[in-house]
C-alpha cells in the first residue's frame, strides 16, 4: 500500500472517528436540552398558572368578603370593578392551561378546576349584584357561606392540579438524568473505540515507513566519500516513494561514480599537462638566461634528458652557408668520449640529415646493438628507443635535437619535448640574433670609438695646424719685417756707402785733428797758460805805473786771449768728458722767464757792437718751474747764440723761448706726454750752411768747411758740445738753414724733476748719427718688441709711442660739448679728427676722406640716428672693413644688440670713462 | 713594433727621466708630428738624434717640452659653448655658497678669464674661486699676467658677443701699443698653479670642471685615467664641461648624466 494511502487511512479515521463522537454528543445533549426546556418552559409554567389562579381567586374572594363587611354603596361598585378584573385574568390564565395541557389526566384536572370556579364567579356575580341592589350583608352573607364548600373543592382542584404537574417535573428530570448517563456512557465508549483504532493505524503507518527509511539510511551512511569509484546500492524492497528513493539513490550513485571516474582521468591528465607545463616553463626559462647558442643547447639538454628519461642527448644546429647547410653538433648529453656522436652531419645524410631536410621527429623504436651505448659504471646497454626531433621556426628547421633512452618514453615526456621544441626554435633564433646584434653593436662601438679618436685627432690636428700657422705667422712677420728692413737697409746701405766713404775720409781728418789737438791740450798746457794769464793780468793792473798806455792794452790783449785760451781748453776737456760720461749734471728748478732776460743781457753788448737786430722773446704759457740743468742750458744757448753772432754779418738774431706745440713734440723721437717741454729756437740771417754740411757741424772740430774756420775762426766745438749737453738734458738740437738766408737752430728739452731716466730709453746717440734736420718719425712696434713684457709690468705702461698717432677718427655725436670733449681727448693721442654731427654728416665725410680708421658712432642723434647710419656705412664700398665702435646711453641689452645687427664692431657704454675709449680704440684699429 | 715608434718611446722615457713631464700615454701620431716639427727646426736626421740631443742639452729639452705643450686657446672659445654655460649651467649654480670651479690645461688662461667675466656678470664673482692649472709653467706665468696681444681682441670681442656678454667686453681690459691688460681685479679671482693631468692627483672638490681640448692630445687609457681623476674630483651633482671634440667614455658613463650634451657638458650623478 502507497505510502500516502496510509497516512490518508490514518488520519481519515481519526477525523471519521471525531465527527462520530461529536454527533452523538449533539444528539444526547440535544435530548438533555429538550427535557430541560418541557421541566422549565412546560411544568414549570403550568404549575405557576395553577398558583397564579389561586391567587386571583383567593383575592378576588376577599374583595368580595371585604365589600360584604363594610357594606357601603360605593365600595360594592368598587369592588365589583377588581372582581371583575381578576375574573378575566383567571380565565385567561385556565383557557392557555387548556391550550398547553397535552396529558389526559391534567385536562381533566383543569375541567374540574373550571367548573369550580365557574360556580365561585357565579356567586361572586350575584352577591355583587346584590350588593349593588342594597341587599343586606346578612343575606350575602349567606350565600356566601353557601358556596363554603364550593370554594373549599375548588381550592383542593387546584392543588391537585398542581401536585399532579409537580410530579410530572420529577419525571421528566429522572428522564433527563438518564440520558445524561447514557450520553457519558455511549461517549466514552466512542472514544475509546477510536483511540484504538487511531492508534493502531498510526503504529502501522510508522513501522512500516521507518523501516524503509532506516534500510535507506544505512544505505547512505554506508558510503565512503573518499573512496567514490564505489558506491553500495539499495535494496528497493517497496514500490512505494522510499522504493523510488533508493531507486533514484542508486542512479545517483551510478552517475557519481561515472563522474569520478572522470574527474579521476582529467585530474590524471590536468597533473600531465602541469608537469609538461612546469617542467617546459624551466627550460623555457633557460632560454632568457642564456646569451650563446652553445650554452643554450648545453642547458636544455642537462634539463631535458633527465627529466624526459632520456640517457644520451646530443643537439645540432644548422649552419647554412654557400656550400650548403650542415648540421654540427654544439652540445650533448652523457656522450661518451669514445664513439661521440658525429659532429657533423650533412643534411639529408642519415636520420638526423633527413629530420632535418623534412622537418618531422622520427622515433626509432628497435634499436640495433651497435649503437652508441649508454654508459654507467656498473656497465653499458643500447638505448631502446630514439627521438629525433626537428627544431622549427616559421617551418624552417634551425637545429636537430636527438634523445635516446633505455625504455620507451612515455607520453607526457614525448609531450614535454614536443613542447619545449616548439619554443626553442624562437629561442634558437633569438639568440642567434641577439649574437648577431651585439657583434655589430660591438663592431659599430669600435667603429664609434675609431671615429671618436679620428675625430680628437682631427682636432688635435687641428689645434696643431693652428699653433703652427700662429709659429708660421709669427715667423712670416717676423720674415716681412725683416725683408722690409733689409730693403730700407740696403737702399740706406747704398746712400750711406757713399756717404760712408765721404765721412770716412772726413772721420779720418777729423780724427787727425782731435788725436792732434788732444795730444797737445794735456793738463800741462793749462800750466804755463795759468802762468801767462796770472802775469798778464798782473801786468795789466801795472801796480808800479811803468807801462804805457800802449803796452798795458797789449797785455789785456795777452790777457783776454789767454783767457779765450783756456775756454777753449775747458771746452775740449768738456767734450771729451761728456764722451766718456763724466760731465755731471744737475737738475734743478729753472726760471726760464728769467733765463730769457739773463741770455740776452749776456748778448746785447755783442748785438750793438756787431750793428745786429737782436730779439729775445719768451711765449707767454711758460712754466713756471722747469726742472733742467741751468748750467747747462746756459751753455748751450751760448753756445748756438756765439755761432749765429758769429756767422752774422747784417741783419738779425732772434731766441724765442716757448713752450712747443704737440704736434711738433711727436715728431721727437724722445717725447713722452709726461714731460713738460721747452723750445729754444735761435735764428739767424747769416751764411747759412749747405744742405750737404748740415750733417757734419755738429761732429766736432768742424765748422762749414775750412775756409769758414779760417774766416771766422773758432774751434768747431760749440755745436758737438750744444748737442751733447741737449742730450744729457734729455733734449735734442736740431737745425734748418739755407745757405746765404740764414740757420735756426731748435733745441727742445723736457722738465725733468726727476733727472734723467735710465740710458734704455734715452739711449746714447753716437755722435756720428744723422740728426737734423730729417723730421724723425716715431718707429712702428719692430717684430722684436712683440714679445710679452717682463713679469712685474704689469698694467699698460705710458707709451713711447702711440698706436693712435697720425690715425684718422670720425667722431659722429649731436652734442657739441661731447665732440668737443672727445676731440681734446683725442687730439693728445696725435689723432686726426673728422667731427659729424649726425649720421648723414658721417655718411658725407666717408665720402670726402681719404683714409678713415675708425669712427665713434653715437646713437641718438637728429637726422639720421646711428643704426641708420651704421647700416649704410656698411653698405658702402669703402665702409665694409672700418671698425665702428658704438656709443651707447647706459647699456641696454636691446640697444646692444641692435647695435651689433646695425653693423657696429663694439660697443662702449656712456658715459664714455677715456681709458676704456682708447682701449678699445687701440683694440680696434690695431691690424689682425 | 716599428723603428720610429721604438724612437719615440725612447724619447719619450729620456724626456720623462729628465724632466718628469710623461707623454708617454699621448696621442702617438700627435707626439709623432711635434717631434718630427722639432727635427725639422733642428734639422735634425732623426728621432734617435733629438733623443740625444735632448739628453745632452736642457735648451732642447726645454724647446721640446715647449713643442709638445700645444696652447691654443681663446676666450670665450666656441662661444655656445659659454652661452650654454650661462644660460644652463650657472641657474643651478646660484644655490651653492661657495663655487669651484676648475680648469685642467687651462693654457695661457683665456679660458679662465673668460669664466671669471662670465661669472661677474651672472653675479657670481664674489662666491667663485677659479682655479686654472696648467702642466706648463712657462704658459702659466704669461697667464698670471693677463697680458694679451692686441691682435686677437678683436676675436675675443666677437666671441663675447656671441658668447651672450651682458655688457661691453672694453670694461675688462685696457691697452697700449701692443697688449690688452686683463682685468686686474677680475685676475685676482683666478689661482693659477702648476698641475699635470698624467701624474698628479686631486687636489679639490669641484663644482665644476673644464677641460676642453685636453682630452684629445692623450690615448684612450690616459684619457680614462684622467676622466677617473675628474670624476673624483667633483662634487656630486657638478659640472664637466668638455670640448666640442670630446665626450665621456663609455666606460665612465654610468658616473655621469647627459647635462647638455651638443655643448658636451655632463652632470655627476
Amino acid at each position: 500500500m502507497a505510502f500516502k494511502k496510509k497516512q490518508f487511512i490514518a488520519l481519515g479515521l481519526t477525523i471519521f472517528f471525531l465527527f462520530v463522537l461529536l454527533f452523538v454528543i449533539l444528539a444526547l445533549t440535544s435530548t438533555i436540552k429538550s427535557n430541560m426546556l418541557e421541566i422549565v418552559q412546560d411544568r414549570y409554567d403550568k404549575v405557576n398558572r395553577a398558583m397564579e389562579i389561586r391567587q386571583d381567586i383567593f383575592q378576588s374572594d376577599r374583595r368580595i368578603l371585604q365589600a360584604l363587611m363594610q357594606g357601603e354603596e360605593g365600595s360594592g361598585a368598587l369592588t365589583a370593578t377588581d372582581v371583575n378584573g381578576l375574573s378575566s385574568n383567571i380565565r385567561e390564565n385556565i383557557s392557555e392551561l387548556e391550550g398547553m395541557l397535552n396529558k389526559n389526566q391534567s385536562k381533566r384536572l383543569l375541567r374540574e378546576v373550571k367548573a369550580g370556579y365557574e360556580s365561585f364567579a357565579a356567586m361572586e356575580i350575584r352577591i355583587l349584584a346584590g350588593l349593588s341592589a342594597g341587599a343586606s350583608p346578612d343575606e350575602m352573607m349567606a350565600i356566601y357561606n353557601a358556596e363554603n364548600a364550593a370554594r373549599s373543592q375548588l381550592f383542593e382542584r387546584l392543588n391537585s392540579f398542581r401536585d399532579y404537574q409537580e410530579g410530572l417535573i420529577g419525571e421528566a428530570l429522572e428522564s433527563s438524568n438518564e440520558a445524561y448517563s447514557q450520553l457519558i456512557a455511549s461517549l466514552v465508549t466512542a472514544v475509546a473505540a477510536a483511540i484504538i483504532l487511531i492508534s493502531a493505524a498510526t503504529l502501522w503507518v510508522i513501522r512500516s515507513t521507518n523501516r524503509s527509511l532506516i534500510s535507506i539510511t544505512e544505505g547512505i551512511r554506508a558510503i565512503d566519500y573518499d573512496n567514490l569509484s564505489e558506491i553500495p546500492r539499495l535494496k528497493q524492497e517497496t514500490n512505494d516513494e522510499i522504493g523510488q528513493i533508493a531507486s533514484s539513490f542508486n542512479m545517483m550513485a551510478a552517475s557519481l561514480e561515472n563522474y569520478h571516474a572522470q574527474e579521476k582521468k582529467y585530474t590524471a591528465e590536468i597533473a600531465e599537462q602541469n608537469w609538461i607545463q612546469t617542467q617546459s616553463a624551466e627550460i623555457i626559462n633557460l632560454y632568457h638566461k642564456s646569451t650563446e647558442v652553445e650554452s643554450l643547447a648545453e642547458g636544455f639538454l642537462a634539463k631535458l634528458a633527465p627529466l624526459s628519461g632520456a640517457s644520451l642527448g646530443a643537439f645540432y644546429l644548422m649552419d647554412g652557408d654557400r656550400s650548403g647547410t650542415i648540421l654540427k653538433k654544439i652540445s650533448s648529453y652523457a656522450d661518451s668520449g669514445e664513439t661521440p656522436a658525429r659532429g657533423t652531419i650533412p643534411e639529408r645524410e642519415g636520420l638526423v640529415g633527413q629530420c632535418a631536410r623534412d622537418g618531422r621527429s622520427i622515433y626509432l623504436e628497435e634499436v640495433p646493438g651497435n649503437f652508441t651505448p649508454v654508459k654507467t659504471a656498473f656497465g653499458e646497454a643500447v638505448p631502446a628507443c630514439i627521438l629525433i626531433s626537428p627544431v622549427i621556426v616559421k617551418d624552417e628547421v634551425v637545429a636537430v635535437v636527438e634523445l635516446a633512452a633505455l625504455r620507451h618514453f612515455t607520453k607526457p615526456e614525448k609531450a614535454l619535448i614536443e613542447k619545449v621544441l616548439e619554443t626553442l626554435g624562437i629561442a634558437v633564433t633569438n639568440i642567434l640574433g641577439r649574437m648577431e646584434v651585439e657583434r655589430l653593436l660591438l663592431e659599430s662601438q669600435a667603429q664609434t670609438e675609431e671615429l671618436q679618436s679620428q675625430s680628437e685627432e682631427l682636432q688635435a690636428q687641428s689645434e696643431e695646424l693652428q699653433t703652427q700657422a700662429e709659429e708660421l705667422r709669427m715667423i712670416n712677420e717676423q720674415l716681412e719685417e725683416r725683408s722690409r728692413d733689409a730693403e730700407e737697409k740696403s737702399a740706406e746701405l747704398q746712400k750711406a756707402k757713399t756717404e760712408l766713404e765721404e765721412q770716412a775720409r772726413q772721420l779720418q781728418l777729423s780724427s787727425n785733428y782731435k788725436s792732434e789737438f788732444l795730444a797737445n791740450m794735456s793738463h800741462e798746457l793749462r800750466t804755463p797758460l795759468n802762468s801767462i794769464l796770472l802775469l798778464s793780468e798782473m801786468l795789466t793792473e801795472d801796480e808800479e805805473e811803468a807801462l804805457t798806455e800802449e803796452q798795458k792794452e797789449f797785455t789785456r790783449v795777452i790777457h783776454s786771449s789767454g783767457q779765450d785760451l783756456l775756454e777753449l781748453i775747458n771746452d775740449i776737456l768738456d767734450l771729451s768728458k761728456v764722451e766718456v760720461g763724466k760731465l755731471d749734471v744737475s737738475f734743478d728748478e729753472v726760471n726760464i722767464r728769467d733765463f730769457g732776460n739773463r741770455i740776452g743781457q749776456l748778448f746785447a753788448h755783442l748785438a750793438s757792437h756787431k750793428n745786429l737786430e737782436f730779439t729775445v722773446s719768451t711765449g707767454e704759457d711758460l712754466p713756471d718751474v722747469f726742472h733742467t740743468d741751468e748750467q747747462r742750458l746756459q751753455q748751450i744757448v751760448k753756445n748756438l747764440l756765439s755761432n749765429a753772432f758769429k756767422f752774422t754779418e747784417e741783419g738779425s738774431v732772434k731766441v724765442n723761448v716757448e713752450r712747443p706745440g704737440l704736434s711738433e713734440l711727436q715728431r721727437l723721437p724722445k717725447w713722452t706726454e709726461r714731460n713738460d717741454w721747452l723750445k729754444v729756437s735761435v735764428a739767424d740771417t747769416g751764411i747759412g750752411i749747405s744742405q750737404s754740411k748740415q750733417r757734419m757741424i755738429f761732429d766736432p772740430f768742424h765748422q762749414g768747411d775750412g775756409t769758414t774756420m779760417r774766416k771766422y775762426g773758432g774751434t768747431g766745438l760749440g755745436l758737438s758740445i750744444s748737442r751733447e749737453f741737449a742730450r744729457l738734458l734729455g733734449g735734442i738740437v736740431q737745425v734748418e738753414s739755407e745757405e746765404g738766408k740764414g740757420s735756426t737752430f731748435t733745441l727742445y728739452i723736457p722738465s725733468l724733476p726727476d733727472g734723467l731716466p735710465e740710458e734704455s730709453e734715452y739711449p746714447y746717440i753716437p755722435v756720428n748719427e744723422e740728426v737734423a734736420p730729417a723730421v724723425e718719425m716715431a718707429p712702428g712696434p719692430s717684430a722684436d718688441e712683440q714679445t710679452i713684457p717682463d713679469a712685474g709690468e704689469a698694467g699698460p705702461e705710458v707709451e713711447a709711442v702711440s698706436l693712435l698717432a697720425g690715425k684718422t677718427v670720425v667722431v659722429v655725436d649731436d652734442d657739441r660739448r661731447n665732440i668737443y670733449a672727445l676731440t681734446n681727448a683725442l687730439k693728445k693721442e696725435g689723432m686726426n679728427i673728422l667731427t659729424a654731427e649726425n649720421g648723414s654728416e658721417c655718411l658725407d665725410l666717408l665720402s670726402q676722406a681719404d683714409q678713415v680708421d675708425i669712427i665713434l658712432m653715437d646713437i641718438m642723434m637728429p637726422v639720421m640716428d646711428g643704426y641708420t647710419a651704421m647700416k649704410k656705412i656698411r653698405g658702402l664700398e669703402k665702409g665694409e672693413d672700418i671698425p665702428i665702435i658704438a656709443l651707447t646711453a647706459k647699456a641696454m641689452k636691446g640697444d646692444r644688440e641692435k647695435c651689433l645687427e646695425a653693423g657696429a664692431s663694439d660697443y662702449v657704454s656712456k658715459p664714455l670713462k677715456l681709458d676704456q675709449l682708447l682701449s678699445v680704440m687701440r683694440v680696434w684699429i690695431t691690424k689682425e | 713594433m716599428d723603428k720610429e715608434e721604438l724612437e719615440l718611446e725612447l724619447l719619450l722615457t729620456a724626456v720623462y727621466r729628465l724632466s718628469g713631464f710623461d707623454f708617454r700615454q699621448y696621442m702617438k701620431s700627435s707626439i709623432l708630428r711635434r717631434v718630427q716639427n722639432r727635427l725639422r727646426l733642428e734639422q735634425l736626421p732623426g728621432i734617435c738624434r733629438l733623443t740625444e740631443k735632448v739628453i745632452e742639452d736642457e735648451t732642447t729639452l726645454k724647446k721640446l717640452l715647449q713643442d709638445f705643450s700645444i696652447n691654443v686657446t681663446e676666450m670665450f672659445r666656441d662661444p655656445s659653448f659659454f652661452k650654454a654655460f650661462r644660460e644652463k649651467v650657472v641657474p643651478q649654480l646660484h644655490s651653492l655658497p661657495e663655487i669651484r670651479i676648475w680648469h685642467a690645461g687651462c693654457s695661457t688662461g683665456e679660458e679662465a678669464y673668460s669664466m671669471a667675466v662670465l661669472l661677474k656678470e651672472e653675479g657670481l664673482g664674489p662666491r667663485a674661486k677659479i682655479y686654472a692649472t696648467d702642466m706648463n709653467e712657462m704658459v702659466l706665468q704669461r697667464a698670471e699676467k693677463g697680458i694679451i696681444p692686441l691682435t686677437k681682441m678683436q676675436l675675443y670681442t666677437k666671441n663675447y658677443i656671441q658668447a651672450g656678454g651682458k655688457s661691453s667686453f672694453s670694461e675688462y681690459y685696457q691697452t697700449d701699443s701692443q697688449f690688452a691688460y686683463f682685468d686686474p681685479e677680475l685676475l685676482k679671482g683666478i689661482m693659477f698653479a702648476q698641475h699635470n693631468l698624467v701624474t698628479d692627483g686631486s687636489f679639490n672638490e669641484f663644482h665644476v670642471i673644464i677641460c676642453r681640448n685636453v682630452l684629445i692630445y692623450f690615448n684612450p687609457v690616459l684619457q680614462a685615467k684622467v676622466m677617473d681623476l675628474f670624476g673624483e674630483s667633483l662634487a656630486s651633482g657638478g659640472f664637466l664641461g668638455l670640448g666640442s671634440k670630446e665626450a665621456i667614455r663609455p666606460e665612465m658613463a654610468g658616473s655621469f648624466n647627459d647635462f647638455f650634451p651638443a655643448e658636451k657638458i655632463y652632470h655627476k650623478k
